[in-house]
């Protein structure tokens, strides 16, 4: 009786093939396959009407048709080729990066694409924005400006090119005053920042009124302004002194500053139009930008500028100084106590009630400064966060290496609290890309704002479906590709264990 | 580094010499003598009542308008596929840059919302809003601003199916009404009804395409809106056919170009640009016959004192003497203006026998003389 009763067994229930995949996981038992009947039901519904509404009913033309209009918006067609331009550049650079930056480790490589992102910012503004450039007539005559007829300056508005140029020039004086060692190197520095200030004699002995109407000579705000900024540019001279190399990027910034200060000096229009200076880029202002152009211009200028500000302001939050601290809490909790609609209304609204009514501040900018501070605040508690992972005896060690706080913080704490919160940040960075479609409400033209209006012409009236879409999917895309690099980082930088 | 210094030196001794010559250049002296002539010219002015409005003033010299328009009604202001405003408002704004630069691009629009319109006009931030906006009371004495002539006589509305049988609201006893809420719509036409005793039962949304889609499948038997925003709603139906909009007006909406308080001849060169386009259809001036009666001599003394042929009205307004030839042919005139945005080739809002007729006809467009 030891023999096995071979025929009652059945075989196994197939575990492989797609009817084992559906087996096991859509009918393993009487719930689950009904759940499975019902929502194949469902889904066979919805999709039956939504693949008939696409294929017969919507009007896709309403989005094909106006593909270009809810790309670049308002931006002046015969201008296109500078956002192309922008974008191909943007690409040929992530290209770039993404090939050499992790096969060749080479320092000078990554030298030259950093210095490739880090001037992006600024080839990118003048190409999308555009720029007006003085000719070399421009600078010869409105130098003499400044020089014979000071009072014409005053009576255009433009004296505060003077402080504009001061500022520069008492920076680098003061930087030079420190840093450079050699007497010849020094005194060439110092006759150029002299060069400016005779430039400004003439000026500061005109009266112009000042603030709460008080008429005072030009003198002394010039005054104020490059001892001020000859102080900082000491300050910053000082903590670079024992840098190797620090006085050839300093004699780099004189050579790149000559250029810059003429160009703040001389570009200005007197009305006379063989002098004046020309568009070379003619410009956009940002006012008119509209459609994706704008979506992704407010986003990447909130993600890209409220980064150091949210790092600087959870640092000022841990500061032991009283003031730093305060200003740091009571800023983030006030802009983390309202929503966002709320500042973007101050920003458009408001603001403009409060300010004189010579001050216009472009209302794009407006919005971008408030989309800023707003993610500037949430990235400082995200960030602060990681600041308290990082435990007391790195900064204990770091600081028994003799390494001052400065260098503590961003060579020990920053790289470790960064790293361990990389996912909540871009969390934070894609929430705000599609905040951007707040805006709409405001009055400005994002993607969203132009796809409603477009859809008001009488060819495509009623394609609100179509739009929107179309409009769910960009943001989708893009989002999602955000999420993915997230991904990535995290594995790259060791966050996550690689699966 | 040592070559460094060499060119820093040389690039300063260099802007240090472009100063030096700076003062010689001929071309300092003759900029501040067209200066000088322009201030001559301004004093010189001898007729007592003509000054120069500070806003013409700064629009002249900032070479554009700031026009503020609505960026999503059908038939007054949308962009269309080229990235361009487009609409029954926007050639307002378009008439008023050709009237002060000859350039029917010289106008910078601003896209408004509701509710910052008025703040954009109290900060300067615009120079005209010109954006289906109702002159009430309030917004002209309390708000610091000014109206206008009207150019587009609005009213709330009702639209129906053919097939319903409703000829007028007292048909509508008992009826179900598709309504945007929170607006002076759901007021209106609460008040309409009682005022004549009915009972209606009224379908609220949030969204004006929600409130169109719901009647449109069905779910109510009348939907309510303003007749020029219903006329465009009437062509997004599934069967535009089937829609009728029915003749009573239950509100009245007077729209027309705002402006800031305190600038008495530019709001007189808005009015006039206005009332001259309404005139030109008076008339029988288009954008197509306006070169030709400009070049010859008009019998009727009103069209030779608007074309700029007898009088001097355009210098009163600190314009050019032919002003209006300009704005006609660039913009055409009021039913020209109507016909492209409003008529059949537009969202198709009927004009014959509606308030936006000509008085002529029947209408209330009465402009006052050109004289």
């Amino acid at each position: 009786m030891g023999r096995v009763e071979t025929s009652s067994i059945k075989p196994p229930v197939t575990s492989q093939g797609v009817l084992g995949w559906l087996r096991a996981n859509l009918f393993s038992n009487w719930f689950n396959s009904l759940l499975t009947i019902i929502f194949m039901v469902l889904i066979y519904v919805v999709a039956r009407s939504v693949l008939i509404w696409s294929v017969q009913e919507a009007n896709w033309l309403a989005v094909v048709d106006n593909l270009g209009v809810l790309t670049w918006g308002r931006y002046p067609s015969t201008e296109v080729w500078r956002l192309g331009l922008s974008l191909s550049l943007i690409v040929v650079m992530g290209t770039l990066t993404w090939i050499l930056w992790y096969r060749h480790s080479n320092p000078r490589i990554r030298r030259v694409l950093m210095i490739g992102w880090l001037l992006m910012p600024f080839v990118l503004t003048i190409l999308i924005r555009g720029i007006i450039l003085p000719t070399f007539r421009t600078i010869v005559n409105n130098i003499g400006y400044y020089i014979v007829r000071p009072d014409v300056l005053i009576s255009l508005d433009q004296t505060w090119r003077a402080n504009g140029a001061l500022t520069l020039a008492g920076l680098l004086t003061g930087a030079s005053w420190v840093i450079f060692k050699k007497l010849r190197s020094r005194s060439l520095a110092i006759v150029g920042g002299l060069v400016i200030i005779a430039l400004m004699i003439p000026l500061s002995t005109q009266s112009r009124p000042w603030i709460f109407g008080i008429t005072m000579p030009m003198a002394i705000p010039f005054l104020v302004t490059f001892s001020l900024s000859l102080l900082v540019g000491r300050a910053v001279g000082l903590s670079f002194v024992n840098v190797t190399g620090s006085a050839r990027v300093l004699a780099a910034w004189w050579l790149l500053s000559i250029p810059i200060i003429l160009i703040v000096l001389t570009t200005f229009e007197v009305g006379n139009e063989a002098v004046d200076p020309v568009e070379a880029l003619l410009i956009v202002p940002p006012n008119i930008w509209s459609g994706i152009l704008l979506t992704l211009a407010l986003s990447v200028v909130s993600i890209v500028a409220s980064f150091p500000i949210g790092v600087l302001l959870a640092l000022g939050r841990r500061s032991s100084l009283p003031v730093v601290k305060g200003f740091s809490i009571l800023f983030i909790e006030l802009v983390r106590g309202v929503p966002l609609i709320t500042i973007l209304f101050m920003a458009q609204v408001m603001l403009p009630l409060f300010l004189p009514l010579e001050v216009n501040i472009d209302r794009v900018l407006r919005a971008m400064a408030g989309m800023t501070l707003f993610t500037a605040a949430y990235l400082a508690e995200i960030v602060r966060g990681g600041l308290q992972v990082v435990r007391n005896e790195q900064i204990e060690a770091a600081r028994a290496l003799g390494l001052n706080e400065f260098l503590v913080t961003s060579l020990v704490v920053l790289p470790q609290a960064l790293r361990a919160v990389i996912p909540p940040i871009m969390g934070q960075f894609v929430s705000i890309f599609k905040d951007t479609s707040l805006v709409a409400i405001v009055g400005l033209l994002d993607v969203l704002a132009v796809s409603e209006s477009v859809i008001k012409a009488r060819d495509y009236l009623g394609a609100v479906r179509e739009m929107y879409l179309f409009v769910g999917l960009f943001y989708f895309v893009l989002s999602y590709a955000m999420s993915q690099v997230s991904r990535r980082l995290e594995v790259q930088l060791g966050v996550v264990e690689k699966d | 580094m040592h070559k460094m210094f060499k060119i820093t030196s040389l690039l300063i001794g260099f802007s240090l010499a472009l100063a030096a010559c700076a003062p010689v250049e001929p071309e300092i002296v003759t900029v501040v003598e067209t200066k000088e002539v322009t201030v001559t010219q301004e004093v010189q002015v001898p007729v007592e009542f003509q000054m120069e409005s500070a806003r013409l003033a700064a629009i002249k010299s900032n070479g554009k308008i700031r026009c503020g328009v609505n960026s999503g009604v059908p038939g007054f202001g949308f962009l269309d596929a080229s990235g361009e405003f487009t609409g029954f408002d926007t050639d307002f704004c378009r008439a008023l840059a050709v009237a002060i630069f000859n350039d029917v691009s010289a106008v910078e629009f601003r896209p408004l919302t509701a509710a910052e319109r008025f703040t954009a006009l109290q900060t300067n931030e615009i120079d005209v809003l010109i954006r289906n906006t109702t002159w009430t009371f309030s917004r002209d004495v309390e708000l610091g601003t000014d109206f206008g002539p009207t150019t587009f006589y609005d009213g709330q509305g009702m639209m129906v199916r053919t097939d319903s049988g409703f000829t007028s609201l007292s048909d509508m006893g008992g009826a179900t009404v598709c309504v945007l809420s929170g607006t002076t719509t759901e007021l209106n036409l609460a008040d309409a009804f009682s005022a004549r005793g009915l009972e209606y039962e009224p379908l609220v949304f949030d969204n004006s395409d929600e409130t169109a889609a719901a009647y449109d499948e069905g779910r109510c038997d009348g939907l309510t809106s303003d007749k020029s925003q219903l006329a465009g709603l009437r062509t997004t139906m599934t069967n535009p056919d089937e829609h009728v909009i029915l003749p009573e007006t239950m509100s009245k909406e007077p729209l027309g170009p705002v402006w800031a308080h305190g600038d008495q001849q530019w709001g007189d060169i808005v009015s006039w640009v206005v009332n001259g386009i309404i005139i030109a259809e008076e008339k029988g001036i288009t954008s197509a016959n306006v070169a030709e009666i400009a070049a010859g001599t008009p019998e009727d003394p009103e069209v030779a004192r608007l074309l700029g042929l007898e009088g001097s009205f355009g210098e009163l307004l600190g314009l050019a003497p032919d002003f209006m030839v300009n704005v006609i042919s660039a913009v055409g005139n009021y039913g020209e203006i109507y016909d492209r945005h409003l008529g059949p080739e537009g969202t198709d809002i009927p004009r014959e026998g509606s308030f936006n007729a000509l008085w002529k006809d029947g209408g209330l467009l009465y402009p006052p003389p050109w004289r």
